[in-house]
């Protein structure tokens, strides 16, 4: 009895102290560095820093997904980096060697950090529309950069991956199951998001302090033209890119060492290096060699050197060589573990818009328009003449057949964007010249391994997300 | 002091002195009539006949044939006569009165002991034997040595009885008055009265072996008729072990607790396991170990989780380095539910009670003991000589037909092939020092006690430089009763500060894989030797330079206060309230100078110093009120307990990168470099709430039962999420107590227990339910930074639940000599909170969750305790323990979908290895071979489908001790049945790089027909390294026997009162010589079966000397 009296005392204690107050007791302070999701967008400094940090995000080491693993990896898997035959099953092998699975290591991050930045992006997106309380016109630019950031992550993702999860939200009980949207709707989604961010950005780079380092609706122009031109829309593709080159604030650099500057005027968008203590590029990091070349390390293909023609000077001034002469590797990016903050990734340049257009009107008949976009780009890739080189680069004729001309492009635009975050692999693939162009140096390549396969782990935690052809 | 209590404004009533004095004889004297009454009412009786017969031999047969005891001094019968004795069935009483009266002697009686006395007193002897009554004092000591408390001390009419420290105090006592002193399950014993009686030492009688207090933090309950599963090991035994953390104290000697060192560095962390291992998050989780014990010291809850400041030599810093393990009175570990259910919540790991030391009553104590010692590792593991490895490489070059050349064998090419270094001796070969020096202060009387110890503890390391840490630590103690009994009060000051400059990483992995011809440490001119070639690039990496390049300066602040008060209110019930802060700061700082990098390489022009400092800084407060009610019922008692906690921590934590610098001599100031970053500047919150209480009913000391019921809440979940219901049952059946028992001569004790229950774990980051963002990254855009969202919030998620089952025989056997306890216990661990892994497309790779994951652990366990010997002048003792854990994944939803998919087997223990199958070398081709399950052409983890489990299969202690005079001797065996990984293999083909390997390598096969488990030697990639890669991480040749029996400390000690006790005031002093990691028996090849690991220094062996002076 005396036992039963106590637990019923007992349990009215506890009553009692519950109903006083367990939850306040309990009740504890946001840490100072964490800030509530609805207050980030309801003051216009911290809805910019969640955007900047996206920004942030691709720039940084961990993800260098968006510069020079984007560049090693596609410079690998096509035809213009080798790897030194140390370690034949290393990681970097399977994508140098065309032999790529599903759990290679490299290529779980090369997607997950596009879906992590997409989380960002559409965190962004949904916290603006919640929002009451920003300016209109930091909410529309701001806006404007996160459908343009989104557009460019689904649109390198369905370039390497083909069908991806079109991922438009935050809510982990869609994403979690989410299932691949074809390539044709990614691409509508994408021009779509582009479109709108055309009409949401400034025109100008003033917000940006002169430096283009972020979105404006130049980018979003410039991305549209290459979305068009990879669906074969050539009447668009033309426009789009007309609008840049005829844009007085584009124009093709005379001396060649400015491409990559931060002072670039063909400079379209670029990301910072922002990666202490260098605050240069990865790529400089990267790809310059003080000396032969060790694990983990790379080298251009001597087909992509002799793939220059003489007198162009992209080849003395865009390659570098170890002193001994043995080794050539990427040299836009030339400041590497210093701190200068001159160079950033450029993704987006006008060089890349005059070949659009050359190839968007030789595709439409217009082969003397092309030709002379691919001329007037070679005349600023022009080496002095020498005496061994009296004709360096010479103009192409405009009297050649279609087929002539689109060779011309993609002999160009190789020789132009090498090592530019997968133009070349991209170029490679929607031309159909991907397995004959690479046969010679990689005998074993097939239909299959034009598209990258979805990363294991990825699929094993979602039972909807289905595999490329042959993996 | 309450004379003046009723002096309201009246006259008060005077009266002398004297008169007051004569009053207190009176009544002293009425008493002492009434006890003389008494003791002639006894009725013994003796025969005896015998002529001259001695007093001596008269006094002998009374005890003999009465059991009277009868106490003389031998001065008393110098003078005596022989007696002529002829007495048949005479009554006692009787029996003196005619024999004492004519040799001038007299006695008393009282209860059954008889003191002779030089005359019998007269009514005016005894007169003045009360004026001169005395005060009594003395302490009360079990056969160990530890206190009694609560032992009866009766003197005449007066009795008390002991404290908590086993001291007495009785006022007014002849002089020449009997004690007596009695206590449950002791043997009763007497001594004479004297100002000071000393320490009097209770041997157990035959039944009622245990009746010894258990600390279960709350409250405390006796042996014998307890419910739960407790192991304790006490201060003599720690005083034993020459130590450095309280957790080595514990390896060996108790059931069902596994404590592995996982490095000999100072300060080394270690791995504890309490009944195996509950969580899915292991040690490394990066949501953090959810294994980890409750810690609680002087009754308040102390954090255990490592402070996640800088990366340092020693692990993540352990916080229970801050307590000086001789500082410990006991640690009680709790394993079942019945323990564990009061600390509900956060007691499913188990918990650790620590109580510290507390003064005792008596003289002021001087205690100084010091001891110093040195260690090293103890085994090296058999690796390559120079002739050897040279050997080896020649021949896979020859293998291979390949020529040497600087690119592929600079050890071959560019090095000077005679040099010859052994590098175990060179990095790990050192001899650390270590020194311990105590000093404290320690007395009090019966109301209060206090002690205050200050120790020093310094350690260096075997590796070359100067790098050690040292530690400060001060302990106090104050505690006070009030003369009433009723107010007790306790406060507990832990104060200490440690100082190292422990650099990361450790140079074991050098040791082990530089080739004996590697370059000299040093050139000729006393800088770092790069051995550079044309380029300037080093050719080698310098072990001394790139660690001992770095400089680090670590220090640790701790502070534990802790106050305890109760107030009897009534008889039998009790309020307590115990608080308690503490602090606990981490100051870090690591430097790269750049006098660390190779100043020759091409590199060097863009290298600048870097520093980092880290400063985290953790703040806990606790309060516990509970009342403590007693009341006996019929033949039963009843005991009730409520409480409640209340805690709160706060952690900030702050970590800069500084960078840029050019100038060594500026790299210590912040202000000198040209960038920054703060790479972590944080603050969080936890805060715990609980409601708990415990019933308990025992009947006729013979069957028992206990209900613990608590409700907890924690910070740590979403708002609805917050709190958990958490209890135990336990009953207990003295059988031995049952009447056909009681006789038993075999039987001395005897008891079953069980227990069940529902224990909780929280032990989670804080705010996982909250939906935020953070500045992640330390780097900005445009002068801007960047808010990232910080997680995918999850506010579902609840308490992780631990159901624990608990049987138990406990059994003492031929009084007492053996006891003997056999337990069984089955725990399961669901509702586990891990990071649940999520598709990347959702944002995030993982989500806190609970998952319905069961991990059960079972077992049996035995401890013996014997009593080998039992002499004034000899003892032997001998503990032994046993524990068969047993470990396994019972369920774990959709775990191939799970991050933890190669980790965790359903059916099979936690700790694991996935093999592949088919790994042998082909006796023809004299290549590895394997089964390529999924035929992609490569050994990977798809193909490892072989399950091994790892860990122990069984593990224990047998630990003797003898003590000969004035000589003991004590010694303890850990054995531990386990197998594990060999990771040396983790290296590249034997031969085809220059990196040193173990002598197994010289089995490899040679020639067609040879079966080896080595592959033949050769240099290029294929077929050598594309065959050995293959099998490289997934083969079960890495799987060997770690199992070891050694001889984990030995302890010899010389008691040196006997010898120096004489001229000094010694009581107790020693000199002793002690070693750990003595000697170890084991088949594992690397250096050491415990710490297991390739890279990490083993625990070293130790030897130390010292000296212990107690005035």
């Amino acid at each position: 009895m005396n036992i039963m009296k106590n637990k019923y005392s007992y349990t009215a204690l506890i009553a009692l102290t519950c109903a006083f107050g367990c939850k306040k007791i309990l009740s504890i302070d946001n840490p100072t560095n964490q800030t509530s999701t609805e207050n980030v967008f309801n003051m216009d400094s911290k809805a910019t820093s969640a955007l900047i940090d996206i920004y942030i995000r691709m720039a940084e080491e961990g993800s260098g997904r968006f510069t020079s693993q984007s560049a090693l990896l596609s410079g690998l898997y096509s035809d213009e980096l080798e790897a030194p035959p140390i370690n034949g099953n290393s990681p970097t092998a399977g994508f140098s060697e065309t032999r790529l699975q599903s759990n290679n290591p490299l290529l779980t991050p090369f997607w997950s950090e596009s879906y992590f930045c997409l989380y960002q992006v559409n965190s962004v997106i949904e916290g603006l529309e919640k929002s009451t309380m920003l300016s209109t016109q930091l909410k529309m630019q701001i806006q404007g950069e996160a459908k343009f950031l989104r557009a460019y992550l689904l649109f390198e993702l369905s370039n390497y991956f083909g069908d991806i999860p079109l991922v438009t939200s935050t809510d982990r009980n869609i994403n979690q199951i989410i299932s691949r949207s074809s390539r044709t709707d990614v691409l509508n989604f994408v021009i779509k998001d582009l479109k709108d961010a055309e009409q949401l950005l400034p025109s100008d780079f003033s917000f940006s302090g002169g430096i283009r380092i972020r979105a404006t609706k130049w980018a979003a122009s410039a991305l549209i033209a290459r979305a068009y031109l990879y669906n074969r829309d050539w009447v668009n593709a033309e426009s789009e890119s007309t609008k840049l080159i005829s844009s007085p604030l584009f124009k093709l650099e005379d001396n060649l060492l400015n491409v990559f500057l931060l002072t670039s005027t063909e400079s379209i968008w670029q990301l910072k290096p922002v990666v202490d203590p260098y605050f240069d590029t990865f790529e400089a990091q990267f790809f310059i060699l003080e000396v032969a070349p060790g694990t983990e390390q790379v080298f251009l293909r001597s087909s992509l050197l002799n793939a220059f023609e003489s007198g162009d000077k992209r080849r003395f001034d865009w390659v570098g060589n170890t002193p001994d002469g043995n080794w050539s590797y990427p040299y836009k990016y030339k400041l590497k573990g210093q701190v200068n903050e001159t160079e950033a990734s450029s993704i987006l340049r006008l060089a890349e818009q005059y070949l659009i257009r050359a190839e968007a009107r030789i595709q439409r008949g217009n082969i003397e328009g092309g030709i002379t976009d691919l001329n007037a780009l070679r005349s600023k890739r022009r080496a002095s003449p020498t005496a061994t080189v009296p004709n360096p680069l010479p103009e192409i004729s405009a009297l050649i057949t279609k087929e002539e001309a689109l060779l011309k492009v993609f002999q160009e635009r190789r020789v132009e964007l090498f090592c530019e975050y997968g133009q070349r692999w991209f170029d490679l693939t929607r031309s159909g010249r991907a397995i004959t162009e690479l046969k010679t140096v990689k005998p074993q390549i097939s239909q299959k391994d034009l598209l990258f396969p979805v990363p294991q782990t990825e699929r094993e935690l979602n039972p909807n997300l289905s595999q490329n052809m042959g993996y | 002091m309450q004379k003046y209590a009723f002096n309201l404004g009246r006259p008060r009533l005077w009266l002398p002195p004297k008169i007051i004095l004569i009053m207190k004889l009176i009544i002293v004297l009425l008493t002492t009539c009434l006890m003389q009454v008494s003791a002639a009412t006894f009725a013994q009786k003796v025969t005896l006949q015998k002529s001259k017969a001695s007093l001596k031999e008269v006094f002998e047969q009374i005890n003999l044939q009465t059991g009277y005891d009868v106490i003389w001094k031998s001065e008393q019968l110098k003078n005596a006569k022989t007696i002529n004795a002829n007495f048949k069935d005479k009554e006692v009483k009787e029996l003196l009165d005619e024999v004492l009266p004519n040799q001038g002697l007299g006695y008393t009686i009282t209860d059954k002991t008889i003191v002779i006395k030089v005359k019998e007193a007269s009514f005016l002897e005894r007169l003045v034997d009360r004026i001169m009554a005395i005060d009594v004092r003395g302490r009360v000591v079990d056969e160990k040595g530890e206190p009694l408390i609560g032992a009866t001390v009766k003197g005449l009419a007066l009795s008390t009885s002991t404290d908590k420290d086993g001291n007495f105090f009785l006022q007014n006592v002849s002089e020449d008055a009997v004690l007596e002193i009695s206590y449950i399950g002791y043997m009763t014993k007497t001594v004479k009265a004297g100002k000071d009686v000393g320490t009097i030492r209770l041997e157990m009688a035959t039944s009622d072996l245990q009746e010894v207090k258990i600390n279960k933090g709350y409250y405390t309950e006796s042996k014998r008729l307890s419910t739960a599963s407790v192991v304790t090991v006490k201060a003599e035994d720690i005083a034993k072990q020459p130590i450095s953390n309280p957790l080595q104290a514990l390896q060996g000697r108790m059931a069902g607790v596994y404590i592995q060192q996982e490095s000999g560095n100072p300060g080394a962390s270690f791995n504890i396991k309490i009944r195996g291992q509950n969580s899915l998050r292991g040690k490394f989780d990066p949501l953090g170990d959810g294994n980890l014990p409750l810690y609680v010291i002087d009754g308040v809850p102390y954090n255990s989780s490592s402070i996640a400041g800088l990366a340092a030599m020693n692990g993540r810093a352990n916080p229970l380095n801050s307590i000086n393990p001789y500082d410990i009175e006991t640690i009680d570990i709790l394993k079942d539910a019945d323990a564990t259910a009061i600390y509900g919540s956060r007691g499913s790991n188990g918990v650790v009670l620590i109580t510290t030391k507390r003064g005792k009553e008596g003289k002021t104590v001087i205690d100084a003991n010091v001891w110093t010692g040195v260690g090293e590792v103890g085994h090296f593991m058999d690796l390559l000589n120079r002739r050897q490895y040279l050997d080896l490489r020649y021949k896979a070059f020859k293998n291979s037909d390949i020529i040497p050349d600087p690119n592929n064998a600079r050890d071959l090419v560019l090095w000077d092939t005679t040099r010859t270094t052994d590098w175990q001796k060179e990095l790990i070969g050192g001899k650390a020092n270590y020194t311990n020096a105590q000093l404290s202060f320690s007395g009090g009387n019966q109301n209060t006690q206090f002690i205050t110890r200050g120790s020093y503890s310094k350690e260096t390391t075997v590796f070359p430089g100067s790098l050690g840490q040292n530690r400060i630590a001060l302990h106090s103690n104050l505690s006070h009763r009030s003369t009433d009994q009723r107010f007790s009060l306790s406060l507990t000051s832990d104060l200490s500060n440690i100082n190292d400059n422990l650099i990361y990483g450790d140079y074991t992995t050098a040791a082990l894989t530089l080739i004996p011809t590697a370059p000299a440490i040093y050139n000729s001119d006393g800088d770092f030797n790069w051995e550079t070639d044309q380029d300037g690039l080093e050719t080698w990496t310098n072990p001394i330079a790139s660690y001992g390049g770095t400089k680090a300066n670590n220090k640790t602040l701790s502070s534990i206060t802790n106050i305890n008060m109760s107030y009897k209110v009534a008889s039998g019930t009790e309020i307590k309230i115990s608080g308690g802060y503490t602090l606990t700061d981490l100051d870090q700082h690591q430097i790269t100078p750049l006098s660390s990098y190779n100043p020759k390489s091409p590199y060097f022009q863009y290298s600048t110093g870097y520093a980092s400092h880290s400063d985290n800084k953790i703040r806990t407060w606790i309060v516990e009120p509970s009342i403590n009610y007693s009341k006996a019922v019929g033949k039963g008692v009843f005991t009730g307990l409520i409480g409640s906690t209340f805690q709160s921590t706060n952690l900030n934590q702050l970590a800069i990168n500084a960078s840029g610098y050019t100038d060594d001599d500026l790299i210590n100031d912040l202000a000198a470099a040209t960038s920054l970053y703060v790479l972590m500047h944080a603050t969080s919150q936890y805060k715990y709430f609980a409601v708990l209480s415990r019933l308990g009913y025992s009947y006729d000391n013979k069957y028992v039962f206990n209900l613990t019921g608590r409700r907890d809440g924690s910070s740590r979940f979403g708002e609805n999420k917050q709190y958990g219901n958490f209890g135990s049952v336990g009953v207990a059946w003295v059988f031995s107590n049952e009447d056909y028992f009681k006789d038993s001569k075999i039987l001395s004790s005897g008891k079953l227990r069980g227990s069940y229950g529902v224990d909780g774990s929280d032990q989670i980051g804080n705010y996982g339910y909250l939906n935020s963002y953070n500045v992640t990254s330390p780097y900005n855009y445009q002068d801007i930074k960047g808010l990232r969202p910080t997680r995918l919030a999850n506010s579902d998620f609840s308490w992780e639940e631990t159901k624990k089952l608990n049987l138990a025989l406990e059994v003492g056997l031929l009084k007492g000599s053996l006891l003997a306890t056999v337990e069984y216990y089955q725990n399961r661990s669901s509702n586990q909170l891990i990071g649940y892994s999520l598709p990347s497309t959702t944002g995030f790779s993982t989500i806190q969750a609970n998952f319905p994951a069961t991990v059960e652990n079972s077992g049996a366990e035995v401890s013996l305790e014997a009593t080998i010997v039992r002499k004034s002048n000899f003892q032997w003792t001998t503990n032994f323990n046993i524990s068969f854990p047993k470990n396994k994944l019972v369920e774990f939803k959709n775990l191939s979908t799970s991050s933890y998919k190669n980790k965790y087997v359903v059916g099979k223990p936690l700790e694991i290895f996935k093999s592949m199958t088919g790994v042998a070398v082909n006796p023809s081709t004299g290549l590895y071979t394997y089964n390529d399950l999924n035929g992609n052409g490569y050994g990977d983890q798809e193909d490892a489908t072989q399950v091994h489990s790892l860990g122990q299969k069984y593990h224990g202690g047998l630990q003797n001790s003898i003590t000969y005079k004035n000589l003991s001797f004590d010694w303890l065996i850990q054995f531990v049945n386990q197998k594990g990984r060999d990771n040396s293999r983790n290296l590249s083909a034997p031969g085809s790089y220059y990196q040193n390997e173990s002598t197994e390598v010289l089995s490899h096969w040679e020639k067609p027909g040879d079966i080896s488990n080595r592959q033949k030697i050769g240099i290029d990639y294929i077929p050598y390294g594309q065959a050995y890669g293959n099998i490289q991480y997934y083969s079960p040749l890495s799987i060997r026997d770690a199992s070891f029996i050694r001889l984990k400390n030995v302890s010899i000690s010389y008691d040196l009162k006997s010898v120096l006790g004489k001229r000094f005031d010694l009581s107790r002093s020693r000199l002793y010589v002690q070693g750990q990691n003595i000697f170890t028996s084991t088949k594992w090849k690397g250096l050491d079966p415990e710490s297991i690991s390739y890279n990490s220094l083993p625990p070293l062996r130790l030897i130390t000397i010292g000296l212990q002076i107690t005035l």
